[in-house]
């Protein structure tokens, strides 16, 4: 009878985070010589020969060791097939990289920071990782996009009932008309697809996000959700452990939500789902989730959009100014 | 014993965990709506509390989003299937309002990685007429006799044979793969010294242990030297050694079986419950003739073999020697129908001839239709570049299609899965009857449908493709250092 392996579905932690490290310093090393060359130098080869060799390494530890690279980077990564010569292409390729390993790092080799209870990951069997129901072409594109002009984007993945996150498909269009953002609603219930979960992005949804942040140069993702369980005139805010989001973006959306008398807890019974986990690992781009209590009257609704017109337009105004990255 | 059988008040509860999914048959996390639709129903007076409150004793959501657990009251061992076709049809009315489907079954073909994972609990008391609870010692004997037959028992219940969309190996993958049911041992009944502290402040015990003048002598009944609660087959009440059963009343002692797969019909799950009030029965008997009940030899073994094999499995004899598992499983049939008999009991389905639901129904039927794709994917090489053998559709990410013709395309294959199913109720899937496997490969640009004779020129995994990126930029910083050689050169 083989020997059970589901305790553990990573060879020790420590292994897999000896390489993870030493790759998160290689990867560091080159990004450096390129931001200080601004070429690809000579010098570099040996470092990436070595990440070759640390990748090599990691994927002898275990054969599913390789889906966990699928869970942390990014899809685009792995799908585009242009050559990176653009100097501007391989930083952006590499900063990606780094973002992700990072995260690996912060969740301690584990996975079960990204294994939410209703999530389907299962890397002993990688099949079954990504999958469609059948009929998945009827449903494609399943979502509403609005364009905009800034550089920022409101989703509401759990828009369409049953069980839909109340008024976010609302509260995201009119925050999206009033500063012209772009807004992306989901359209089909999430009980055929969770935009929000790792299984979801291989949906339109997922793949038009990311397709949008690409061509738009999105730098803000603000992931709108609803709670019946939360707090009145309240916001829940995720920020996946602080990684998702810099501080001092964070501070400003804090800012106007005081000065609107709204309260706030930052990643306590929500970190952020994937979405905001995933897309976060671009270059450049904020993303914030916020869940927001169900049972908003009207006023406290507006007070709610109010507060995000004011932090979207304070985000754009310190860009304008030149004061972000 | 066919007068003495009748001078027990025999009674089952049941605990069954069931998965709620959509209208595809894939798992949703709406356990909750259920639960919340009842709740709604009891407040608003739709549905008479005192009438559900005959038949249940709880609803819960545990431990995923989409399991439902379902605890029945106690019942008298000939209502079963009455009182669960009533909870049944009630569940069925609840997730049709909500447009949610409920699974019977222990694990869900696809998104089962183990988990979550559904079993039925039955639990089984039988206590004598002139007294109002279950003794120590048969508390004993009925888990120990259990016990005994824990080898046939498994081989006549396993039904969970597929796990993520593939052949487990196992009969039952649910029992193979959980974390939570150990094994429990010989049960004893042990005089121990207990130190009793009240429940309630036992959360707020600063030590590991206090001693304390309040003690007492008490006899228990101990299988797990610990107290652990959570083991295939455990005595429950105040008069074992479970530390969550300190407090509770005498009359629930009983014996719990956990390691029961969800069985998919409601014939089935009452024949299984009159086979466990048989070997129950067995054991008192043997206890008023006072035989000890034996220490079954190669238990653990054949237990294993029992998972794995199910009624298919070959298990060892008390001198070692191979037995099937069916004339195993129809010699404790013959044994407890001396029992049945005396309760007027007759076994309905095939178990009775020694034929578990997985061989009368068979396993659910897996067509994958490309078989190389699929080895692949189970490898762990998603990304496929692929040659088209004929014209084909991409769709992309707005719903807009495009004619590409038979070329080379590359990304990630991803699976599509058609259930069929076999339902108990409109609202209720009794098992999966068949999982079809189609692909797709997901482009930068969109989505395109793969045919069975469509050819991969490549494959990897996601670790190649990194592999191969730093590798192409390895090489950049290669061909620049020899220009910059060559340059020096010159």
């Amino acid at each position: 009878m083989p020997r059970s392996n589901t305790t553990r579905d990573f060879p020790s932690n420590w292994k897999l985070l000896k390489h993870i490290l030493a790759l998160y310093r290689d990867v560091n090393l080159v990004l450096r010589e390129i931001n200080e060359s601004h070429s690809i130098n000579p010098s570099v080869a040996t470092i990436l020969m070595r990440i070759i060799n640390q990748l090599r390494a990691i994927s002898m530890l275990r054969e599913t060791v390789s889906m966990y690279f699928l869970a942390y980077l990014h899809l685009n990564i792995f799908l585009s097939e242009d050559s990176l010569r653009d100097i501007q292409q391989l930083k952006r390729f590499l900063v990606t990289v780094q973002n992700a390993l990072e995260k690996i790092i912060a969740s301690n080799g584990k996975l079960m920071v990204l294994h939410r209870k209703d999530a389907t990951i299962s890397l002993r069997h990688s099949a079954v990782s990504l999958f469609v129901p059948d009929g998945f072409d009827a449903l494609i594109p399943s979502y509403k996009y609005i364009p905009g002009t800034t550089p920022v984007i409101l989703t509401a993945p759990h828009a369409a009932p049953p069980q839909s996150d109340t008024f976010t498909g609302r509260l995201a269009l009119l925050v999206a008309k009033r500063t012209s953002s772009h807004a992306l609603i989901s359209t089909i219930p999430r009980f055929i697809s969770d935009p929000n979960r790792m299984l979801g992005r291989i949906w339109p949804f997922r793949r038009i996000l990311e397709k949008l942040i690409d061509e738009n140069k999105i730098r803000l993702i603000i992931d709108l959700h609803s709670s019946n369980n939360a707090k009145e005139n309240s916001v829940e805010i995720g920020t996946w452990y602080g990684f998702s989001i810099l501080r001092k973006h964070l501070n400003m959306l804090l800012d106007t939500l005081e000065e609107n008398n709204i309260t706030y807890t930052i990643n306590s019974r929500f970190t952020g789902g994937d979405i905001t986990f995933y897309h976060s690992n671009i270059p450049f781009v904020s993303a914030i989730q916020l869940e927001i209590s169900g049972g908003q009257d009207r006023k406290s609704l507006l007070k709610i959009a109010h507060s995000l017109v004011e932090f979207i337009r304070r985000f754009n105004g310190v860009r304008k100014n030149g004061g972000i990255r | 014993m066919e007068e003495s059988a009748r001078d027990f008040r025999i009674r089952v509860g049941i605990e069954n965990e069931l998965m709620t999914v959509n209208d595809k048959g894939f798992i949703i996390p709406a356990a909750t709506l259920i639960v919340n639709k009842i709740i709604d129903d009891i407040v608003s007076k739709k549905v008479d509390a005192s009438v559900l409150n005959k038949y249940l004793y709880g609803i819960q959501w545990e431990p995923h989003p989409a399991q439902l657990e379902i605890v029945t009251q106690p019942f008298n061992y000939p209502n079963v299937e009455k009182n669960m076709r009533f909870i049944y049809d009630y569940l069925d009315n609840a997730a049709g309002e909500k447009n949610v489907k409920i699974y019977l079954g222990s694990m869900h073909p696809i998104q089962s990685s183990p988990f979550p994972i559904n079993g039925t609990h039955v639990s089984i008391s039988i206590v004598p007429k002139r007294r109002k609870v279950m003794p120590r010692k048969f508390l004993a004997y009925v888990h120990n006799n259990i016990r005994r037959y824990l080898p046939e028992l498994i081989a006549l219940t396993a039904n969970s044979p597929v796990m993520a969309s593939k052949y487990s190996g196992f009969a039952s993958s649910r029992l193979y793969y959980s974390r939570v049911l150990k094994p429990s041992r010989y049960a004893i009944i042990k005089r121990s010294k207990t130190t009793v502290i009240p429940r309630e402040k036992r959360a707020l015990l600063k030590y590991a242990f206090i001693f304390t003048r309040d003690k007492r002598y008490e006899n228990k009944v101990i299988v797990n030297q610990i107290g652990m609660r959570l083991l295939e087959l455990t005595p429950r009440g105040p008069h074992t050694n479970i530390v969550e059963d300190h407090d509770s009343s005498p009359e629930s002692s009983r014996v719990e079986v956990r390691f029961i797969d969800n069985p998919s019909t409601l014939e089935y799950l009452t024949d299984i419950t009159n086979i466990l009030i048989g070997v129950s029965l067995e054991a008192i008997d043997m206890l008023r003739k006072n035989e000890k009940i034996p220490n079954r030899a190669f238990l653990s073994e054949n237990r294993l073999r029992a998972i794995r094999d199910g009624i298919q499995a070959e298990f060892l004899g008390e001198d070692g020697e191979p037995i099937p598992a069916r004339e195993s499983v129809l010699g404790m049939i013959n044994r407890i129908k001396l029992y049945l008999d005396s309760l007027g009991i007759k076994l309905k389905t095939s178990l009775g001839d020694g034929i578990p639901e997985i061989e009368k129904f068979g396993k659910p039927v897996i067509v994958s239709e490309c078989e190389t794709i699929q080895e692949y994917l189970n490898q762990g090489k998603v990304f496929l570049r692929i040659q088209l053998s004929s014209n084909r559709t991409l769709i992309d990410f707005s719903g807009n299609r495009e004619a590409i013709g038979a070329r080379v395309i590359y990304g990630l294959v991803f699976p599509e899965y058609k259930l069929e199913w076999t339902t108990y109720s409109r609202n209720i899937i009794s098992r999966f009857t068949r999982i079809y496997t189609s692909y797709w490969i997901l482009t930068k640009r969109g989505y395109v449908k793969i045919h069975p004779d469509d050819k991969v020129i490549s494959a990897k995994t996601p670790i190649g493709v990194l592999t191969q990126v730093f590798g192409s930029i390895y090489n950049l910083a290669k061909e620049s250092q020899q220009k910059i050689t060559e340059y020096i050169g010159d």
